[in-house]
């Protein structure tokens, strides 16, 4: 296989979980969506770079999707309990 | 670049300029009555002298070569194309500028009388300074395009006087008359010059003043444009702009209706200078025309078609103004016939003489409606002879100037004129200028008859003018009478000191001389009798259709209306202004793009509605873009 | 061989996962596909011979994360989940937008499709990543603790409710 098929790989996954990331109206599937394409990142990472640094790299990348996680929820849940909703819809304070 | 720099050239313009400055600005609040009149005089006045003084500084040059140039300022310089605004004192421009400066400041003095009281008085003599300031311009210019800014701005002085009285809005409209018609004209003299330029810029040699032109010109002979010479083309499109400007057919429709000015305004503009523009230019561009021909010939074919036509509608008006006018343009047609003929300098006599009765006549007739308090009809004058004696005496010796007596004037430049068209035009050109100068004493011993000699028709009582207005017709008088026979060998050799004059006289000249002679007389003798009420009335009624037909000057204006003007409206209404002014532009182009922003500005609001997920949705979209454009 | 197999048949498990789970209306079901695509990305790795990202993947996205999704999910009441969806015409923008970016990003990489990888299985290579980890990119990876203690910090601050003092 080619190093094509294997960035292919990755570019299929981050566009279907951009798609999602889009079309859902709920916060916390947009965040999980989000998780999903830095996962696709993550994949590209370690399969286009063979060597162990890229590795290394997708580790920490890892950790950084996990704090991410956790404070995209936190923020998500404040604003949750703000507007009493969770679809991205209803929440148009920002509307100028 | 010969010619001696002279510098006193550029006051002989600054000075009517600097009156029209006074007059303009400070008028009627500053100056008052007596010292507008008094500047206004004054400037034409310091003018002439300059004149005068360069004239006299010309003649001490040897004579051949008689030149004095003066350059103001570069005027345009783009790469190779520069034109500088220099001015040209030679014997031809000599001339124009004496007579141009000496009538006018006769005219300056006698408006002073006639325009006393009027509403205007201030504006009025800052117009006529400005246009004295303009027809110098023309004069004394040294390449064509300063004479073509002097021949525009002769044009609006033309529409700002003719519409004087504005408030009237038939006068205002006989101004807007002057100025398109002449605009009409300008259009071809300004392609003309344009092909000229660009025909000589073609070859490598833009310099566009006069010495240049004449010694470039040759070059253009064999080029053809259109299938037609160039020389010839450029030739007839700027005698277009001449039969626009100088009251030609098929443009002279003007000139009639350009009586509604003030009289002296008719006498200075279209009697002595503005309308000899155009036989000034081809004065100028002699050698020009003399490489074209053809354009010579068409130009000596309207000249007399114009001096016949006009004289045939001058013979039946009633308006005294009318009849000067319609002779102006016939004597127009014969300094055009003279230029046709390759006689330019003969025109140059005729322009002269023709400044100074015509100039005498018009004053004369304002002298009349002066006295008879506004009225024009010669219908209900006569009898004047008693009442206005000195204004009679004056305009008999216009009169006989005019009508070709022998001595006066008059016949020694319409006798020359005719012995050059006979030579170089054949007999029947001839014949029919003979025609026209028999109608001519005809009309205008109809005019004197009517208005001066036999009983009082009309029942309002004249009163003689003030010496104001009387001294300038005097002096014009002197000139009129005396004026051909002292300058016509003296004008002709400074003009052309090359060619030989006069002294060779044709074999059959003295016939010629003596068959218009005669002509003349019997168009005078004619008038008489003619002219009685129960002839006059006779004769109206059995040629009524004739009649009719020659007294509404043979409905060439509604002709013009008819064929030009309606279609025109009719096209400028439903097309242009309906279609694209209001549709296109107004409606599709200002409005559309208003509503079209105003949508746009809907749709894209949409966009900042707050949402969260939107804005992500615009972010990835502007990603995409983004990529896309770099990909 | 087996390997080229696997590989693609992991993607292609994440794939479908990912896809079924834009379909899912209850968001406990997607995060269960979510949990699948992600043990799916799991074994891709394993396939690419990178066993510790493989095992880490499971602890701590499979693990860790999608806990903590669902504990949200859990948390939160069922009135805030009121389901307007959004509009027929931002869905279709939205799968336009990513299928755009796919396009474009398939084409940019077309070049790569003359360099031939073939994936071996390979030994264990943690020694290499550990010397990488705490060699080359030592700075890095303090710096990651600081991160996730700022992310600790920050959530537990968000989620504090404010006592009226």
């Amino acid at each position: 296989m080619s190093a094509y098929s294997l960035s292919a790989i990755s570019f299929v996954l981050f566009a279907l979980a951009a798609a999602g990331f889009l079309t859902c109206g709920n916060l916390v599937r947009m965040l999980m969506f989000l998780e999903l394409m830095l996962n696709a990142a993550n994949i590209a990472l370690v399969a286009l770079g063979q060597s162990a640094g890229s590795q290394a790299y997708a580790i920490m990348l890892l950790a950084v999707a996990a704090a991410e996680a956790g404070v995209g929820l936190a923020l998500i849940m404040t604003l949750a309990a703000s507007f009493k909703t969770l679809e991205a819809e209803n929440i148009k304070e920002l509307k100028g | 670049m010969e010619g001696n720099f002279y510098p006193l050239l550029k006051w002989i313009l600054l000075a009517p300029l600097a009156g029209f400055a006074l007059n303009g600005l400070l008028g009627k609040k500053f100056l008052g009555e007596k010292a507008g009149g008094g500047i206004g005089a004054l400037a034409i006045f310091v003018s002439f002298v300059f004149a005068c003084l360069a004239f006299s500084d010309l003649l001490n040059l040897p004579a051949e070569h008689r030149l004095l140039r003066d350059i103001l300022y570069t005027w345009i310089s783009t790469g190779t194309f520069a034109v500088d605004a220099a001015l040209r004192f030679d014997p031809l421009s000599a001339v124009m500028a004496l007579i141009v400066t000496g009538v006018s400041f006769l005219i300056h003095v006698y408006s002073t009388g006639y325009m006393k009281g009027d509403a205007g008085y201030n504006r009025y003599f800052a117009y006529l300074n400005l246009f004295v300031f303009f027809m110098l311009t023309l004069v004394l210019a040294d390449n064509p395009l300063l004479m073509f800014v002097g021949w525009e701005g002769v044009g609006l002085c033309s529409y700002l006087l003719i519409g004087f009285w504005y408030e009237d809005p038939e006068k205002a409209s006989a101004g807007k008359k002057a100025f398109i018609t002449n605009r009409v004209g300008d259009a071809g003299f300004l392609i003309g010059l344009m092909l000229l330029m660009a025909l000589l810029a073609s070859h490598g040699l833009p310099a566009m003043d006069f010495a240049s032109l004449e010694k470039n010109a040759p070059l253009l002979s064999p080029i053809t444009v259109l299938g037609i010479g160039a020389p010839t083309l450029i030739c007839l499109l700027l005698f277009f702009g001449a039969t626009g400007k100088s009251a030609q057919f098929p443009l002279y429709v003007w000139l009639p209706d350009a009586m509604a000015g003030p009289t002296p305004v008719s006498a200075l503009i279209h009697a002595a200078t503005m309308v000899t523009a155009g036989v000034y230019m081809l004065a100028r561009l002699h050698f020009l025309y003399e490489l074209a021909p053809k354009a010579l010939e068409v130009v000596m074919l309207v000249g007399c078609f114009t001096a016949f036509f006009a004289a045939v509608i001058g013979l039946v008006q009633k308006d005294i103004k009318k009849v000067l006018a319609y002779s102006t343009v016939s004597q127009l047609g014969y300094m055009f016939m003279a230029a046709g003929a390759g006689a330019f300098s003969a025109s140059i006599f005729h322009l002269a003489t023709h400044a100074f009765f015509k100039a005498l006549l018009f004053l004369g007739a304002g002298s009349v409606i002066h006295g008879m308090s506004g009225e024009q009809d010669m219908l209900k004058m006569g009898g004047l002879k008693k009442e206005m004696p000195f204004t009679f005496l004056l305009m008999a010796a216009g009169w006989l100037a005019i009508a070709g007596v022998p001595g006066l004037s008059g016949f020694y430049s319409k006798d020359l004129i005719l012995e050059k068209v006979f030579e170089h035009g054949g007999p029947l050109v001839w014949g029919f200028g003979v025609l026209t100068a028999g109608m001519t004493a005809f009309y205008t011993t109809r005019l004197l008859i009517l208005t001066f000699l036999r009983d009082k028709r009309g029942p309002k009582h004249a009163h003689e003018s003030p010496l104001s207005m009387t001294l300038p017709m005097a002096v014009l008088g002197v000139l009129a009478l005396a004026g051909g026979f002292l300058l016509k060998d003296g004008l002709l050799a400074f003009l052309e000191p090359g060619a030989a004059h006069g002294a060779e006289q044709a074999p059959h000249a003295a016939k010629l001389m003596m068959i218009s002679v005669a002509a003349g007389l019997a168009g005078i003798a004619a008038a008489f009798p003619l002219t009685r009420t129960k002839t006059a009335v006779f004769l109206k009624n059995t040629m009524s259709h004739i009649h009719e037909l020659v007294f509404q000057k043979f409905y060439v204006d509604e002709l013009y209306g008819l064929l030009i003007i309606r279609p025109l409206r009719s096209i400028s209404d439903k097309v242009l202004f309906g279609l694209v002014d209001a549709g296109l532009i107004d409606g599709s182009l200002v409005n559309g793009s208003g509503r079209a922003c105003s949508w746009a500005g809907r749709k894209l609001s949409r966009l900042q509605n707050g949402r969260l997920d939107v804005y992500a949705l615009v972010f990835a979209i502007g990603v995409a873009v983004m990529l896309f454009w770099i990909i | 061989m087996i390997l080229t197999a696997s590989i693609y048949l992991c993607a292609a498990l994440a794939a479908l996962a990912t896809l079924l789970m834009m379909f899912q209306r209850d968001p406990v079901k997607a995060a269960m596909f979510m949990l699948t695509a992600l043990l799916a990305t799991a074994g891709l790795y394993l396939a690419l011979s990178a066993q510790l990202l493989a095992a880490l993947q499971v602890i701590l996205y499979a693990g860790a994360i999608m806990t903590l999704f669902t504990v949200a999910l859990m948390a939160t009441p069922q009135a805030w989940r009121d389901k307007p969806a959004p509009g027929r015409a931002l869905k279709v923008l939205g799968l336009a937008a990513a299928a755009v970016i796919l396009a474009e990003l398939l084409k940019v990489s077309y070049i790569l499709r003359s360099v031939k990888i073939s994936p071996e299985f390979s030994e264990t290579g943690t020694l290499g990543v550990a010397r990488e980890l705490f060699g080359r990119f030592a700075f890095q990876f303090e710096l990651l603790s600081l991160v996730i203690i700022a992310s600790i910090v920050g959530a537990v601050a968000l989620a504090m409710k404010r006592r009226p003092a």
